[in-house]
């Protein structure tokens, strides 16, 4: 299983928004898709997926906050 | 037409693209745009002739129109620095030169991303990233007419917004003379040559 984590976006930013989930639950992602949208005040960031596979699991949904470091969903690797 | 240029930078090894442009009357939505913040009806907006769009850049709610130049940086980060708060501060500080060519002092408000004069804002910035690469981008009002900003609240905020012609009394004429001050800017701050292309 990878982990997908939020990685530093910035001097300063400790957080941002998950905005939009480009795949579901079970869905089969390749590395470098974009995955995740999250947002700070001004700003859109997309998150590739750092693995292939099949997403396991969301651990944030939209509208959630999410901090530098955290998990945002488990890819299992196939 | 972004995201085609993203692309080519993306996969293609393709350099920086700078992108423009002037737009008929549109209302963006940003990603963090609440339903407050549209002040006026969409079927009265669709009369007005008025354009509405939800649309992946950060920030809120703004208005596009004539007189506004906007400019949509489509950067590699990965060959500046990634770090999202460097490029917003980079946008901000290409705006403020710029206005400088009008003796305006322009600034920062810390804590409200975009250009300030006086306290009215005059410059908004909302910006995307992809893979580190940017676009997206600034709108700076020039011959604006600022009565369309009465429809939304700018960035979600009760603010004043002002244009050049404005501040300075007199009609501002976009050309490509005008344009170059801004491209020149660009180049200054990011420390880019012109390698193609033109205005």
């Amino acid at each position: 299983m990878t982990k997908v984590v939020l990685p530093a976006l910035g001097e300063g930013i400790v957080k941002a928004s998950v905005t939009y989930w480009n795949f579901e639950v079970g869905d089969e992602v390749k590395e470098g898709e974009d995955l995740v949208e999250l947002a700070t005040d001004k700003a859109t960031f997309n998150m590739p997926s750092p693995a292939s596979g099949i997403l396991k699991e969301k651990l944030k949904e939209e509208g959630d906050e999410v901090h530098v470091g955290d998990a945002l969903a488990m890819i299992e690797e196939q | 037409m972004q995201k085609q240029v993203l692309d080519k930078i993306r996969y293609g090894n393709e350099p920086h693209a700078l992108i423009l442009c002037e737009h008929p009357h549109t209302i963006t939505q940003g990603r963090m745009t609440k339903e407050s913040d549209l002040l006026i009806s969409p079927l009265k907006l669709k009369q007005l002739g008025v354009s509405n769009y939800s649309v992946e850049r950060g920030g809120r709610i703004t208005y596009h129109g004539p007189g506004q130049l906007v400019a949509y940086p489509v950067f590699d980060l990965n060959k500046f620095k990634k770090d999202l708060k460097f490029f917003l501060w980079s946008l901000e500080e290409v705006i403020i030169n710029f206005l400088n060519n009008f003796n305006l002092e322009a600034e920062r408000k810390p804590g409200y991303t975009g250009v300030w004069i006086e306290d009215k804002k005059i410059a908004s910035i909302g910006i995307a990233v992809k893979r580190w690469i940017t676009f997206h981008g600034l709108a700076i009002n020039l011959n604006t007419d600022l009565e369309y900003f009465s429809f939304v609240r700018p960035c979600g905020l009760d603010i004043q917004m002002t244009s050049l012609s404005r501040l300075l009394g007199k009609k501002i004429v976009i050309d490509n003379q005008l344009k170059g001050k801004l491209v020149d800017e660009f180049k200054k701050v990011f420390a880019l040559e012109i390698i193609k292309g033109g205005l």
